[in-house]
């Protein structure tokens, strides 16, 4: 089994308003499993990875977009290139509005659940501290979740995501 | 005080609070244990006691842990992963070798500790039943090296809890799109 992560640093930080139409196609792409447009292609589809999984990890001053997926060494070239193509889609299509639905309940639900543990609440506010958030950051992100379009979403990935930038590395077997 | 690792987990113990300390801190305890709690919370992050034994045998299984995550094929993968997507001099790029864990004297902790440990610079969120916790022993305890803290309290009312609004948004934000 090879792992396969592939990514690059993306410019806008965990302040920029762009972050959450990138959180919103980060969940059609890879939230919520067996539902999402990587998993329903490369796994149930055409049987090419064992797993798959698209993350933004937003910072202060930057942000890194990975793809990573696990697979043979004979599908790792063929698997790619399924990966650039729904990541290519989301920069030229609208999202469904089906998904987007989709993607908006998944965020929405992860914040009152975020807040439903004395650690959640305590890390919650901390963590938004150290970022130079508002301390009521989940109710504005809420609100823009809602808020945003399906072209919204195309815009951002459009604007952000650079196909020819994606740097791979490969663990285990030579790929094939 | 100047606890050693044993006897501060007897003095937690003795008021059943859980405490974590480091970067990242953090006490659980009850209300009517605040103050104790935090007086020992407050000792070992101003008075770290560093013992040249435990400092010895953690920079032995460092160095040993180091050598071998060297040559680890999961973290050299990630290392070439995070070579490929950050300029060459970025800081994430730093690593540590069983040659630079083994340089290091005591001395260096202490410093290290001093420099990137200011109390002056912490956070601290507090969640509870605030209105029978008196903050002044927080205060005064944190004030003890360097300058005194900003007391500055940011709030947010009730009425911004997030678990009240996000049903409705939900709802909203589900029929929009």
């Amino acid at each position: 089994m090879m792992r396969c992560p592939a990514g690059q640093t993306f410019e806008p930080t965990r302040q920029h308003p762009d972050y959450y139409a990138l959180q919103l196609g980060l969940q059609v792409l890879s939230g919520g499993f067996y539902a999402s447009r990587l998993y329903q292609d490369l796994r149930e589809r055409t049987g090419l990875v064992y797993s798959i999984d698209a993350r933004l990890q937003s910072g202060k001053t930057r942000s890194v977009f990975t793809v990573s997926y696990d697979c043979d060494p004979g599908n790792v070239a063929k698997a790619r290139a399924l990966v650039e193509r729904n990541l290519g889609d989301l920069q030229t299509k609208p999202v469904t509005s089906v998904e987007l639905q989709q993607a908006k309940i998944l965020l929405l639900r992860r914040i009152p659940l975020g807040e439903s543990s004395i650690h959640g609440i305590a890390g919650g506010l901390l963590d938004r501290s150290m970022q130079d958030l508002p301390l009521d950051e989940p109710i504005i992100a809420a609100k823009r979740y809602a808020a945003f379009t399906a072209s919204d979403v195309q815009a951002a990935f459009a604007k952000w995501l650079k196909l020819e930038d994606l740097a791979q590395v490969v663990l285990g077997p030579n790929p094939q | 005080m100047k606890l050693d690792r044993l006897a501060f987990q007897e003095a937690l113990d003795e008021i059943g609070a859980k405490a974590e300390t480091g970067t990242n801190f953090s006490l659980q305890v009850l209300p009517e244990r605040f103050e104790r709690g935090v007086e020992l919370l407050a000792d070992n992050l101003l008075r770290p006691a560093f013992p040249e034994t435990a400092f010895k045998a953690l920079q032995q299984r460092t160095r040993q842990a180091v050598a071998g995550q060297l040559q680890s094929p999961v973290y050299l993968s990630q290392r070439a992963f995070l070579q490929a997507i950050y300029p060459e001099k970025d800081p994430t790029l730093r690593q540590a070798t069983p040659e630079t864990v083994g340089s290091l004297k005591l001395e260096d902790v202490h410093a290290y500790y001093e420099r990137s440990f200011g109390l002056t610079s912490q956070l601290l969120s507090l969640l509870g039943r605030s209105r029978r916790i008196r903050r002044r022993p927080l205060l005064k305890n944190i004030s003890v090296h360097g300058r005194p803290p900003d007391r500055s309290r940011r709030r947010i009312s009730r009425r911004c809890r997030v678990t009240r609004l996000a049903p409705p948004l939900y709802r909203t934000g589900a029929g929009s799109g």
